[in-house]
Formats: structure tokens, C-alpha cells, sequence
């Protein structure tokens, strides 16, 4: 790390300090139609079909923010911002209703600005877009620094009868200190019923014991073990380090050395991490590997591609990791950056997050690889999966279904409030990103998903991950050990599915909150 | 951001007239105390022209380097909003220089100088 100091210090464009990651508020795109359309009017007025530059209604708003470049607007010129960016920039922009932007509240019109169509499986084509207070989305940490207890929940149940359980523990943490581990069922928080409470202040309370806003805070948890016991234990929040990835071992598979990696965040940090475990796997001469992204959202893609190479090796040197592909609009050129769209490669060397810039990244040279996933396997996480496959590299899945997430955003503040819409989709070095109900084990098929070679396998809570005999895992090593021919009998979940005869705390699956960003309600009256 | 700017001006000047090579290099600090974290946090969050920054208690206590990134923010369903994040983060490296401890900011090479805090050399 010290030559970081030494050499010339890279210029890394910090899209942190953009506001909001730049936008499209700058009158690009036009929308107003082609040849033969009106011409586009700047007077401000609502004309279906005729889209002004968003620019020129941006930070118009209703309630002007004090020190900022608000101006004074109405409910109308922020919809009316809405509506030209969406049309500027959205990636099925086409698609979306041109409604009146009059008498409407700012938030249920962007909520409609979106395209109404739903995937084969009968979901919502996008389901992923959003608004988030401004001052909270620009909020910066140190990376992988999250204020909490190092405990992962999964919450299986939001409603009563809820039921939360701990995914994982990190070391060095107050869940570790409090000996809290995967699997545990919590019953109390600060006196309150987790289970069957109700009452508007319920989920006020459990939401603040279980994600502290801030460091110091005390809160007391009543757990039942998963041997049955059940005890009391109280643990104080404090700035916790993520660990990447937490888990990276090599396992003796009657003689043949099969790695494990549990990744869970594609955050800066993992770089290094990952850099170090695949350095550890290559000494240790293992044959196959096992990339558990079960509990692994996402995050920097340009990390996601590092570890595709890291895996592939000569197999994915020179090739797309991924494309950016934008709305119809836009062609040939990021319409946000301005820069000509390139396709992400997969990187040989590291981009410096955590590693000095163009260090020489280790690979395993496999030709295939097995991945653990749930529904909690998201965005970055699938297109490894996507990118691998599009370069040769055969991918087994093993676990449940992917979130379906090809897509991305360049998040836009206005007025105090950050919109996420659907901008871009990445595709693939075969052009291939359509997976929108995402990757599923082919022996457990759901409408609409991507179906690849493997077993679905609900988690299994009662082992500790990185434990042979964890449901996931095992599966992974069976089925490698029978040539890729042998599952157990199907018991993973889809989106959206219920947990019905699953929901036993031995073999379910729930949603996963990682620290639900203070605005997000996680659990529920 | 002006007064922000001109700040690091002033410190960069004054390092620049007096920085010796030979005794500058990486360091860590030798203690997190919360008067040193605080000092810490105002630097990080003057270079970045935020109002505040989430930092490890024990930043800079084992590395040198602190990267920065936008904290994770999740949707209703606790995955990431951004599960395909395109920017890149931001470096910091603490350095010794004539025995005062001085916090740059990579991208810029601006430097703050962190009067309370105690660091060695790694």
C-alpha cells in the first residue's frame, strides 16, 4: 500500500462527489419526437407528447431548500423535470404513459413514470425504481463501515408472526462478542415481542433495535439458540468494518481441492480481499471453486470483473465483461458521462480500490465455476454469473433464484430528493442481458428465469457458512462429485414465492437487510 | 467549498515550504482517541465537502490508506440501490511530514494537516 504514496497519484473520477453520480438534467436527449413531430416548446406548459429539456425545469421546486441552487417552483416544474428526464433517459422510456403532470403530488407521479409491462413470469418489468432523501443517498463512509453490531438478520417474516434469524456474524464485533451465530431466532428486542407485537410504535421500536442509527447505542435482544435454548444478551452498536469476504477455505474432496469463497459485498476493501484469497487458492492448488454471493447485493462493478478474471483466467482475457446498453436514444454514447460507450472488459489487472492501480490481478484458470445464489443475489453478483457464461466459462448454480437485475442507474437529485429509474442494461460479450426474472437451477425451473445446470437448495441456517455439511455447500460439493449429475430433491424458493411447507427455520430463505439505510422500514405492524 | 479550497491552499503551501522529503512517507496513527477521530472525520469531510463521514473508530490506526465510498443504501427490500456502482471511491493517505501528521487526498494531492493526532511512520 505505501507505494500508493510514491507513484503518481492516479486521477480517479470521484462520481461520489457529483451530487447525485451526475444525471441526465442537462437537457439531453430532447425526446420530441422525429421529423414531423411539434416543435418542442419552452414556454413551460404541459403539451402531451412534447418533452422540453429537463434542464430547463430542473431545481425548480415546491419547497425551495435554504443554501442550496433551489429555486422557487411548484409540484408542477419538478414533475415536469421528472417527466422530460425520464424521457431523456429511461431505458423503456418509450413505454411509459405520457400523463399529465397538473394536480399531481411529486412522488405518486414519478412512481407512474415508469413502463407498466411485466416479464413472462408475470412480475413487474421494473421493479426497481425509486426515490431516497438526497441528503441521505449522499452520505459517505469509510468503505465497508456501517454503524450496527456485525450481525447479518434475514427476516423471513416483516409481519406478525415475524421471524428474524442472523445470517451471518463478523468477527471482532458485538454479535461476535455476544457469541450471536447463524441460525439464532430472535424473540425480544428491548422488551418488545418480536414475534407477535402490534401497535404503531412496534415497528419503531424493533426497527431501532435491530438497525442503530448511531454508534453507543445499547439495545437488549432475547434469542432462541438453535439447539432451543433461549437467552438474554444486550449489545452496543458501534462503527463496524465489513469483512468482505468472510469466509475463504480450501476443502479435501477425496483428494481433489475444491475452493470456497463466500463474497458478500462488492465493496472497495474486496479488492485486497479477494486478491489474497484467490493468491491462497492458487498455492493451494485447488481444481474447482465454489463463489457463495448468496447474501451478496452488488456494488462496484468494476469489482465484479476483477473477480470474473480472477476466475477465468485465459478464458475471459480480452473479452466484454459487459456492455452498457442505454435507451434507443442514445446509441454510441453514455448520454450521463458523455463519453463514447465502451464495453467493460474483464480486468487483468487491479483498478485500485484497495489494490495499488494496475497490479497484475492472480487468476485459477478454470473453466467453470459453482455459484451459490438466493434472491438476495443481485446486480453485480449476476453479472459475473452472466459475463462468465458469455465468455464459455460454465457456470452451476446452486441455491434459489437471482434477484433478476441486469440493470442500472445514474441516480438524479432534484429538490432535495434522489430518483433512481432505470437507465441502462448490461449485456454480456454475446450481447445476452435479458434475465429480468433471473437465474434459477434448471431442476427447479420458474417461468421466465434463465435456467442454468445445478440444484435448488433452500439455505440452510442450522450450519455455519463455509461448513461442508451447510445444505448450499454440500449440494455444490455432491453435485461436483458426480460429474454435475446429482442434486438433492429441489428446495429453493423463487421471487416473490411464499415460504408455505419451507418455513422451517432449518431450510428457508427470507429477505436480507443489510443496514436498511435509515428510511427503509424493515419490519412492519 | 471556497473557504474549503483555500484551506487546503494554506496547508498545502505551508507543507510544500517545508517538507522534506527524506522525512516524509506513509504512517499510521499511534492512537484513536475521539478527539483524533473527530479531527479526522472534519478533514475527511472538508476535502469532500460533505457534512460529515462515517469513519472506523480505528481508521488509519493499521493502514495508511482510507478509502471513502457513498454509504450503502438499500431499497424495501434490503438490497442495494446501486447494485451496479460505476464511480469509483475516494483515497486518502496518511503521511508523516517534519513530524506532524498530515492527511492527502489522493485524486487532488491536497493535504490537511491533523495538529492532534500522533503518528509514526509505517
Amino acid at each position: 500500500m505505501g507505494c500508493r504514496f510514491q507513484r503518481a497519484l492516479p486521477l480517479l473520477v470521484l462520481g461520489l462527489l457529483a451530487g447525485c453520480g451526475g444525471g441526465g438534467g442537462g437537457g439531453i436527449g430532447g425526446g420530441s419526437g422525429g421529423p414531423g413531430a411539434p416543435p418542442p416548446s419552452n414556454d413551460g406548459t404541459y403539451r402531451p407528447g412534447v418533452f422540453q429539456p429537463s434542464s430547463s425545469f430542473a431545481n425548480q421546486c415546491a419547497a425551495p431548500r435554504a443554501g442550496t441552487s433551489d429555486r422557487s417552483g411548484s409540484a408542477f416544474t419538478e414533475n415536469m423535470f421528472l417527466r422530460s428526464w425520464t424521457n431523456e433517459l429511461y431505458l423503456w422510456y418509450s413505454e411509459v404513459p405520457d400523463r399529465n403532470p397538473n394536480g399531481v403530488s411529486t412522488a405518486n407521479y414519478f412512481e407512474a413514470l415508469k413502463t407498466p409491462a411485466t416479464t413472462a413470469s408475470g412480475r413487474a418489468k421494473d421493479q426497481f425504481h425509486f426515490t431516497y432523501p438526497t441528503a441521505v443517498w449522499d452520505q459517505l463512509s469509510q468503505s465497508g463501515v456501517e454503524v450496527g453490531y456485525g450481525v447479518q438478520w434475514i427476516v423471513l417474516a416483516g409481519s406478525p408472526p415475524r421471524k428474524v434469524v442472523v445470517a451471518y456474524v463478523e468477527p471482532n464485533t458485538p454479535a461476535a462478542t455476544a457469541s450471536l451465530v447463524r441460525g439464532a431466532e430472535v424473540l425480544m428486542a428491548d422488551g418488545v415481542d418480536v414475534v407477535n407485537a402490534t401497535g404503531s410504535n412496534v415497528p419503531n421500536q424493533l426497527n431501532a433495535a435491530f438497525y442503530p442509527t448511531a454508534a453507543g447505542q445499547t439495545h437488549t435482544f432475547q434469542i432462541r439458540e438453535t439447539s432451543g435454548a433461549v437467552r438474554n444478551l444486550s449489545m452496543r452498536s458501534v462503527e463496524v468494518t465489513h469483512q468482505p469476504v468472510l469466509v475463504s477455505s480450501t476443502l479435501d474432496q477425496s483428494g481433489v481441492r475444491v475452493g470456497y469463497l463466500l463474497f458478500n459485498d462488492h465493496i472497495a476493501t474486496a479488492e485486497s480481499q479477494l486478491v489474497n484469497a484467490i493468491n491462497r487458492f492458487r498455492t493451494d492448488g485447488i481444481q474447482d471453486l465454489i463463489l457463495d454471493l448468496r447474501y451478496n447485493g452488488g456494488g462496484f462493478l468494476d469489482i465484479a470483473s476483477e473477480l470474473a478474471y480472477m476466475i477465468g483466467g485465459n478464458n475471459t482475457r480480452g473479452q466484454t465483461f459487459e456492455r452498457l446498453v442505454f435507451n434507443d436514444k442514445h446509441p454510441t454514447t453514455n448520454p450521463v458521462t458523455g463519453q463514447a460507450l465502451a464495453p467493460t472488459p474483464f480486468h487483468t489487472t487491479a483498478v485500485g480500490f484497495s489494490v495499488t492501480a494496475g497490479t497484475p490481478l492472480p487468476t485459477l484458470n478454470l473453466p467453470r465455476v459453482y455459484v451459490i445464489t438466493s434472491n438476495n443475489t443481485c446486480s453485480a453478483s449476476e453479472s459475473i454469473i452472466n459475463s462468465l457464461r458469455g465468455v464459455g466459462v460454465q457456470v452451476y448454480q446452486i441455491g434459489s433464484t437471482t434477484c433478476g437485475k441486469p440493470y442500472g442507474f445514474y441516480p438524479q437529485g432534484n429538490c432535495g430528493t434522489t430518483y433512481f429509474s432505470i437507465q441502462f442494461e448490461g449485456r454480456n460479450a454475446q450481447g445476452f442481458g435479458n434475465y429480468p426474472d433471473g437465474f434459477t437451477p434448471q431442476n427447479s425451473p420458474d417461468i421466465g428465469s434463465v435456467d442454468l445446470p445445478g440444484c435448488s437448495v433452500a439455505d440452510d441456517f442450522t450450519r455455519a457458512l463455509g461448513d461442508p455439511l451447510e445444505a448450499r455447500l454440500s449440494a455444490a460439493l455432491g453435485f461436483r462429485a458426480s460429474n454435475n449429475m446429482v442434486c438433492p430433491a429441489p428446495t429453493g424458493f423463487s421471487p416473490g414465492g411464499g415460504f408455505s411447507a419451507k418455513t422451517t427455520l432449518g431450510s428457508t430463505e427470507g429477505e436480507m437487510y443489510k443496514s436498511p439505510a435509515r428510511t427503509n422500514r424493515v419490519l412492519s405492524e | 467549498m471556497r473557504i474549503v479550497a483555500l484551506s487546503a491552499l494554506v496547508i498545502l503551501s505551508a507543507c510544500a515550504s517545508v517538507a522534506d522529503p527524506a522525512q516524509e512517507g506513509p504512517a499510521v496513527l499511534t492512537e484513536a482517541t475521539p478527539e483524533t477521530h473527530q479531527e479526522l472525520v472534519k478533514a475527511v469531510s472538508a476535502a469532500l465537502n460533505v457534512p460529515t463521514v462515517t469513519l472506523a473508530a480505528d481508521a488509519l490506526t493499521t493502514d495508511s490508506e482510507l478509502v471513502i465510498e457513498r454509504a450503502p443504501a438499500r431499497d424495501a427490500q434490503g438490497r442495494r440501490l446501486q447494485g451496479r456502482e460505476l464511480s469509483q471511491p475516494e483515497h486518502f493517505q496518511l503521511i508523516q511530514a517534519n513530524n506532524r501528521c498530515v492527511l492527502v487526498q489522493v485524486r487532488t494531492n491536497a493535504r490537511y494537516e491533523l495538529p492532534g493526532a500522533r503518528c509514526r511512520l509505517k
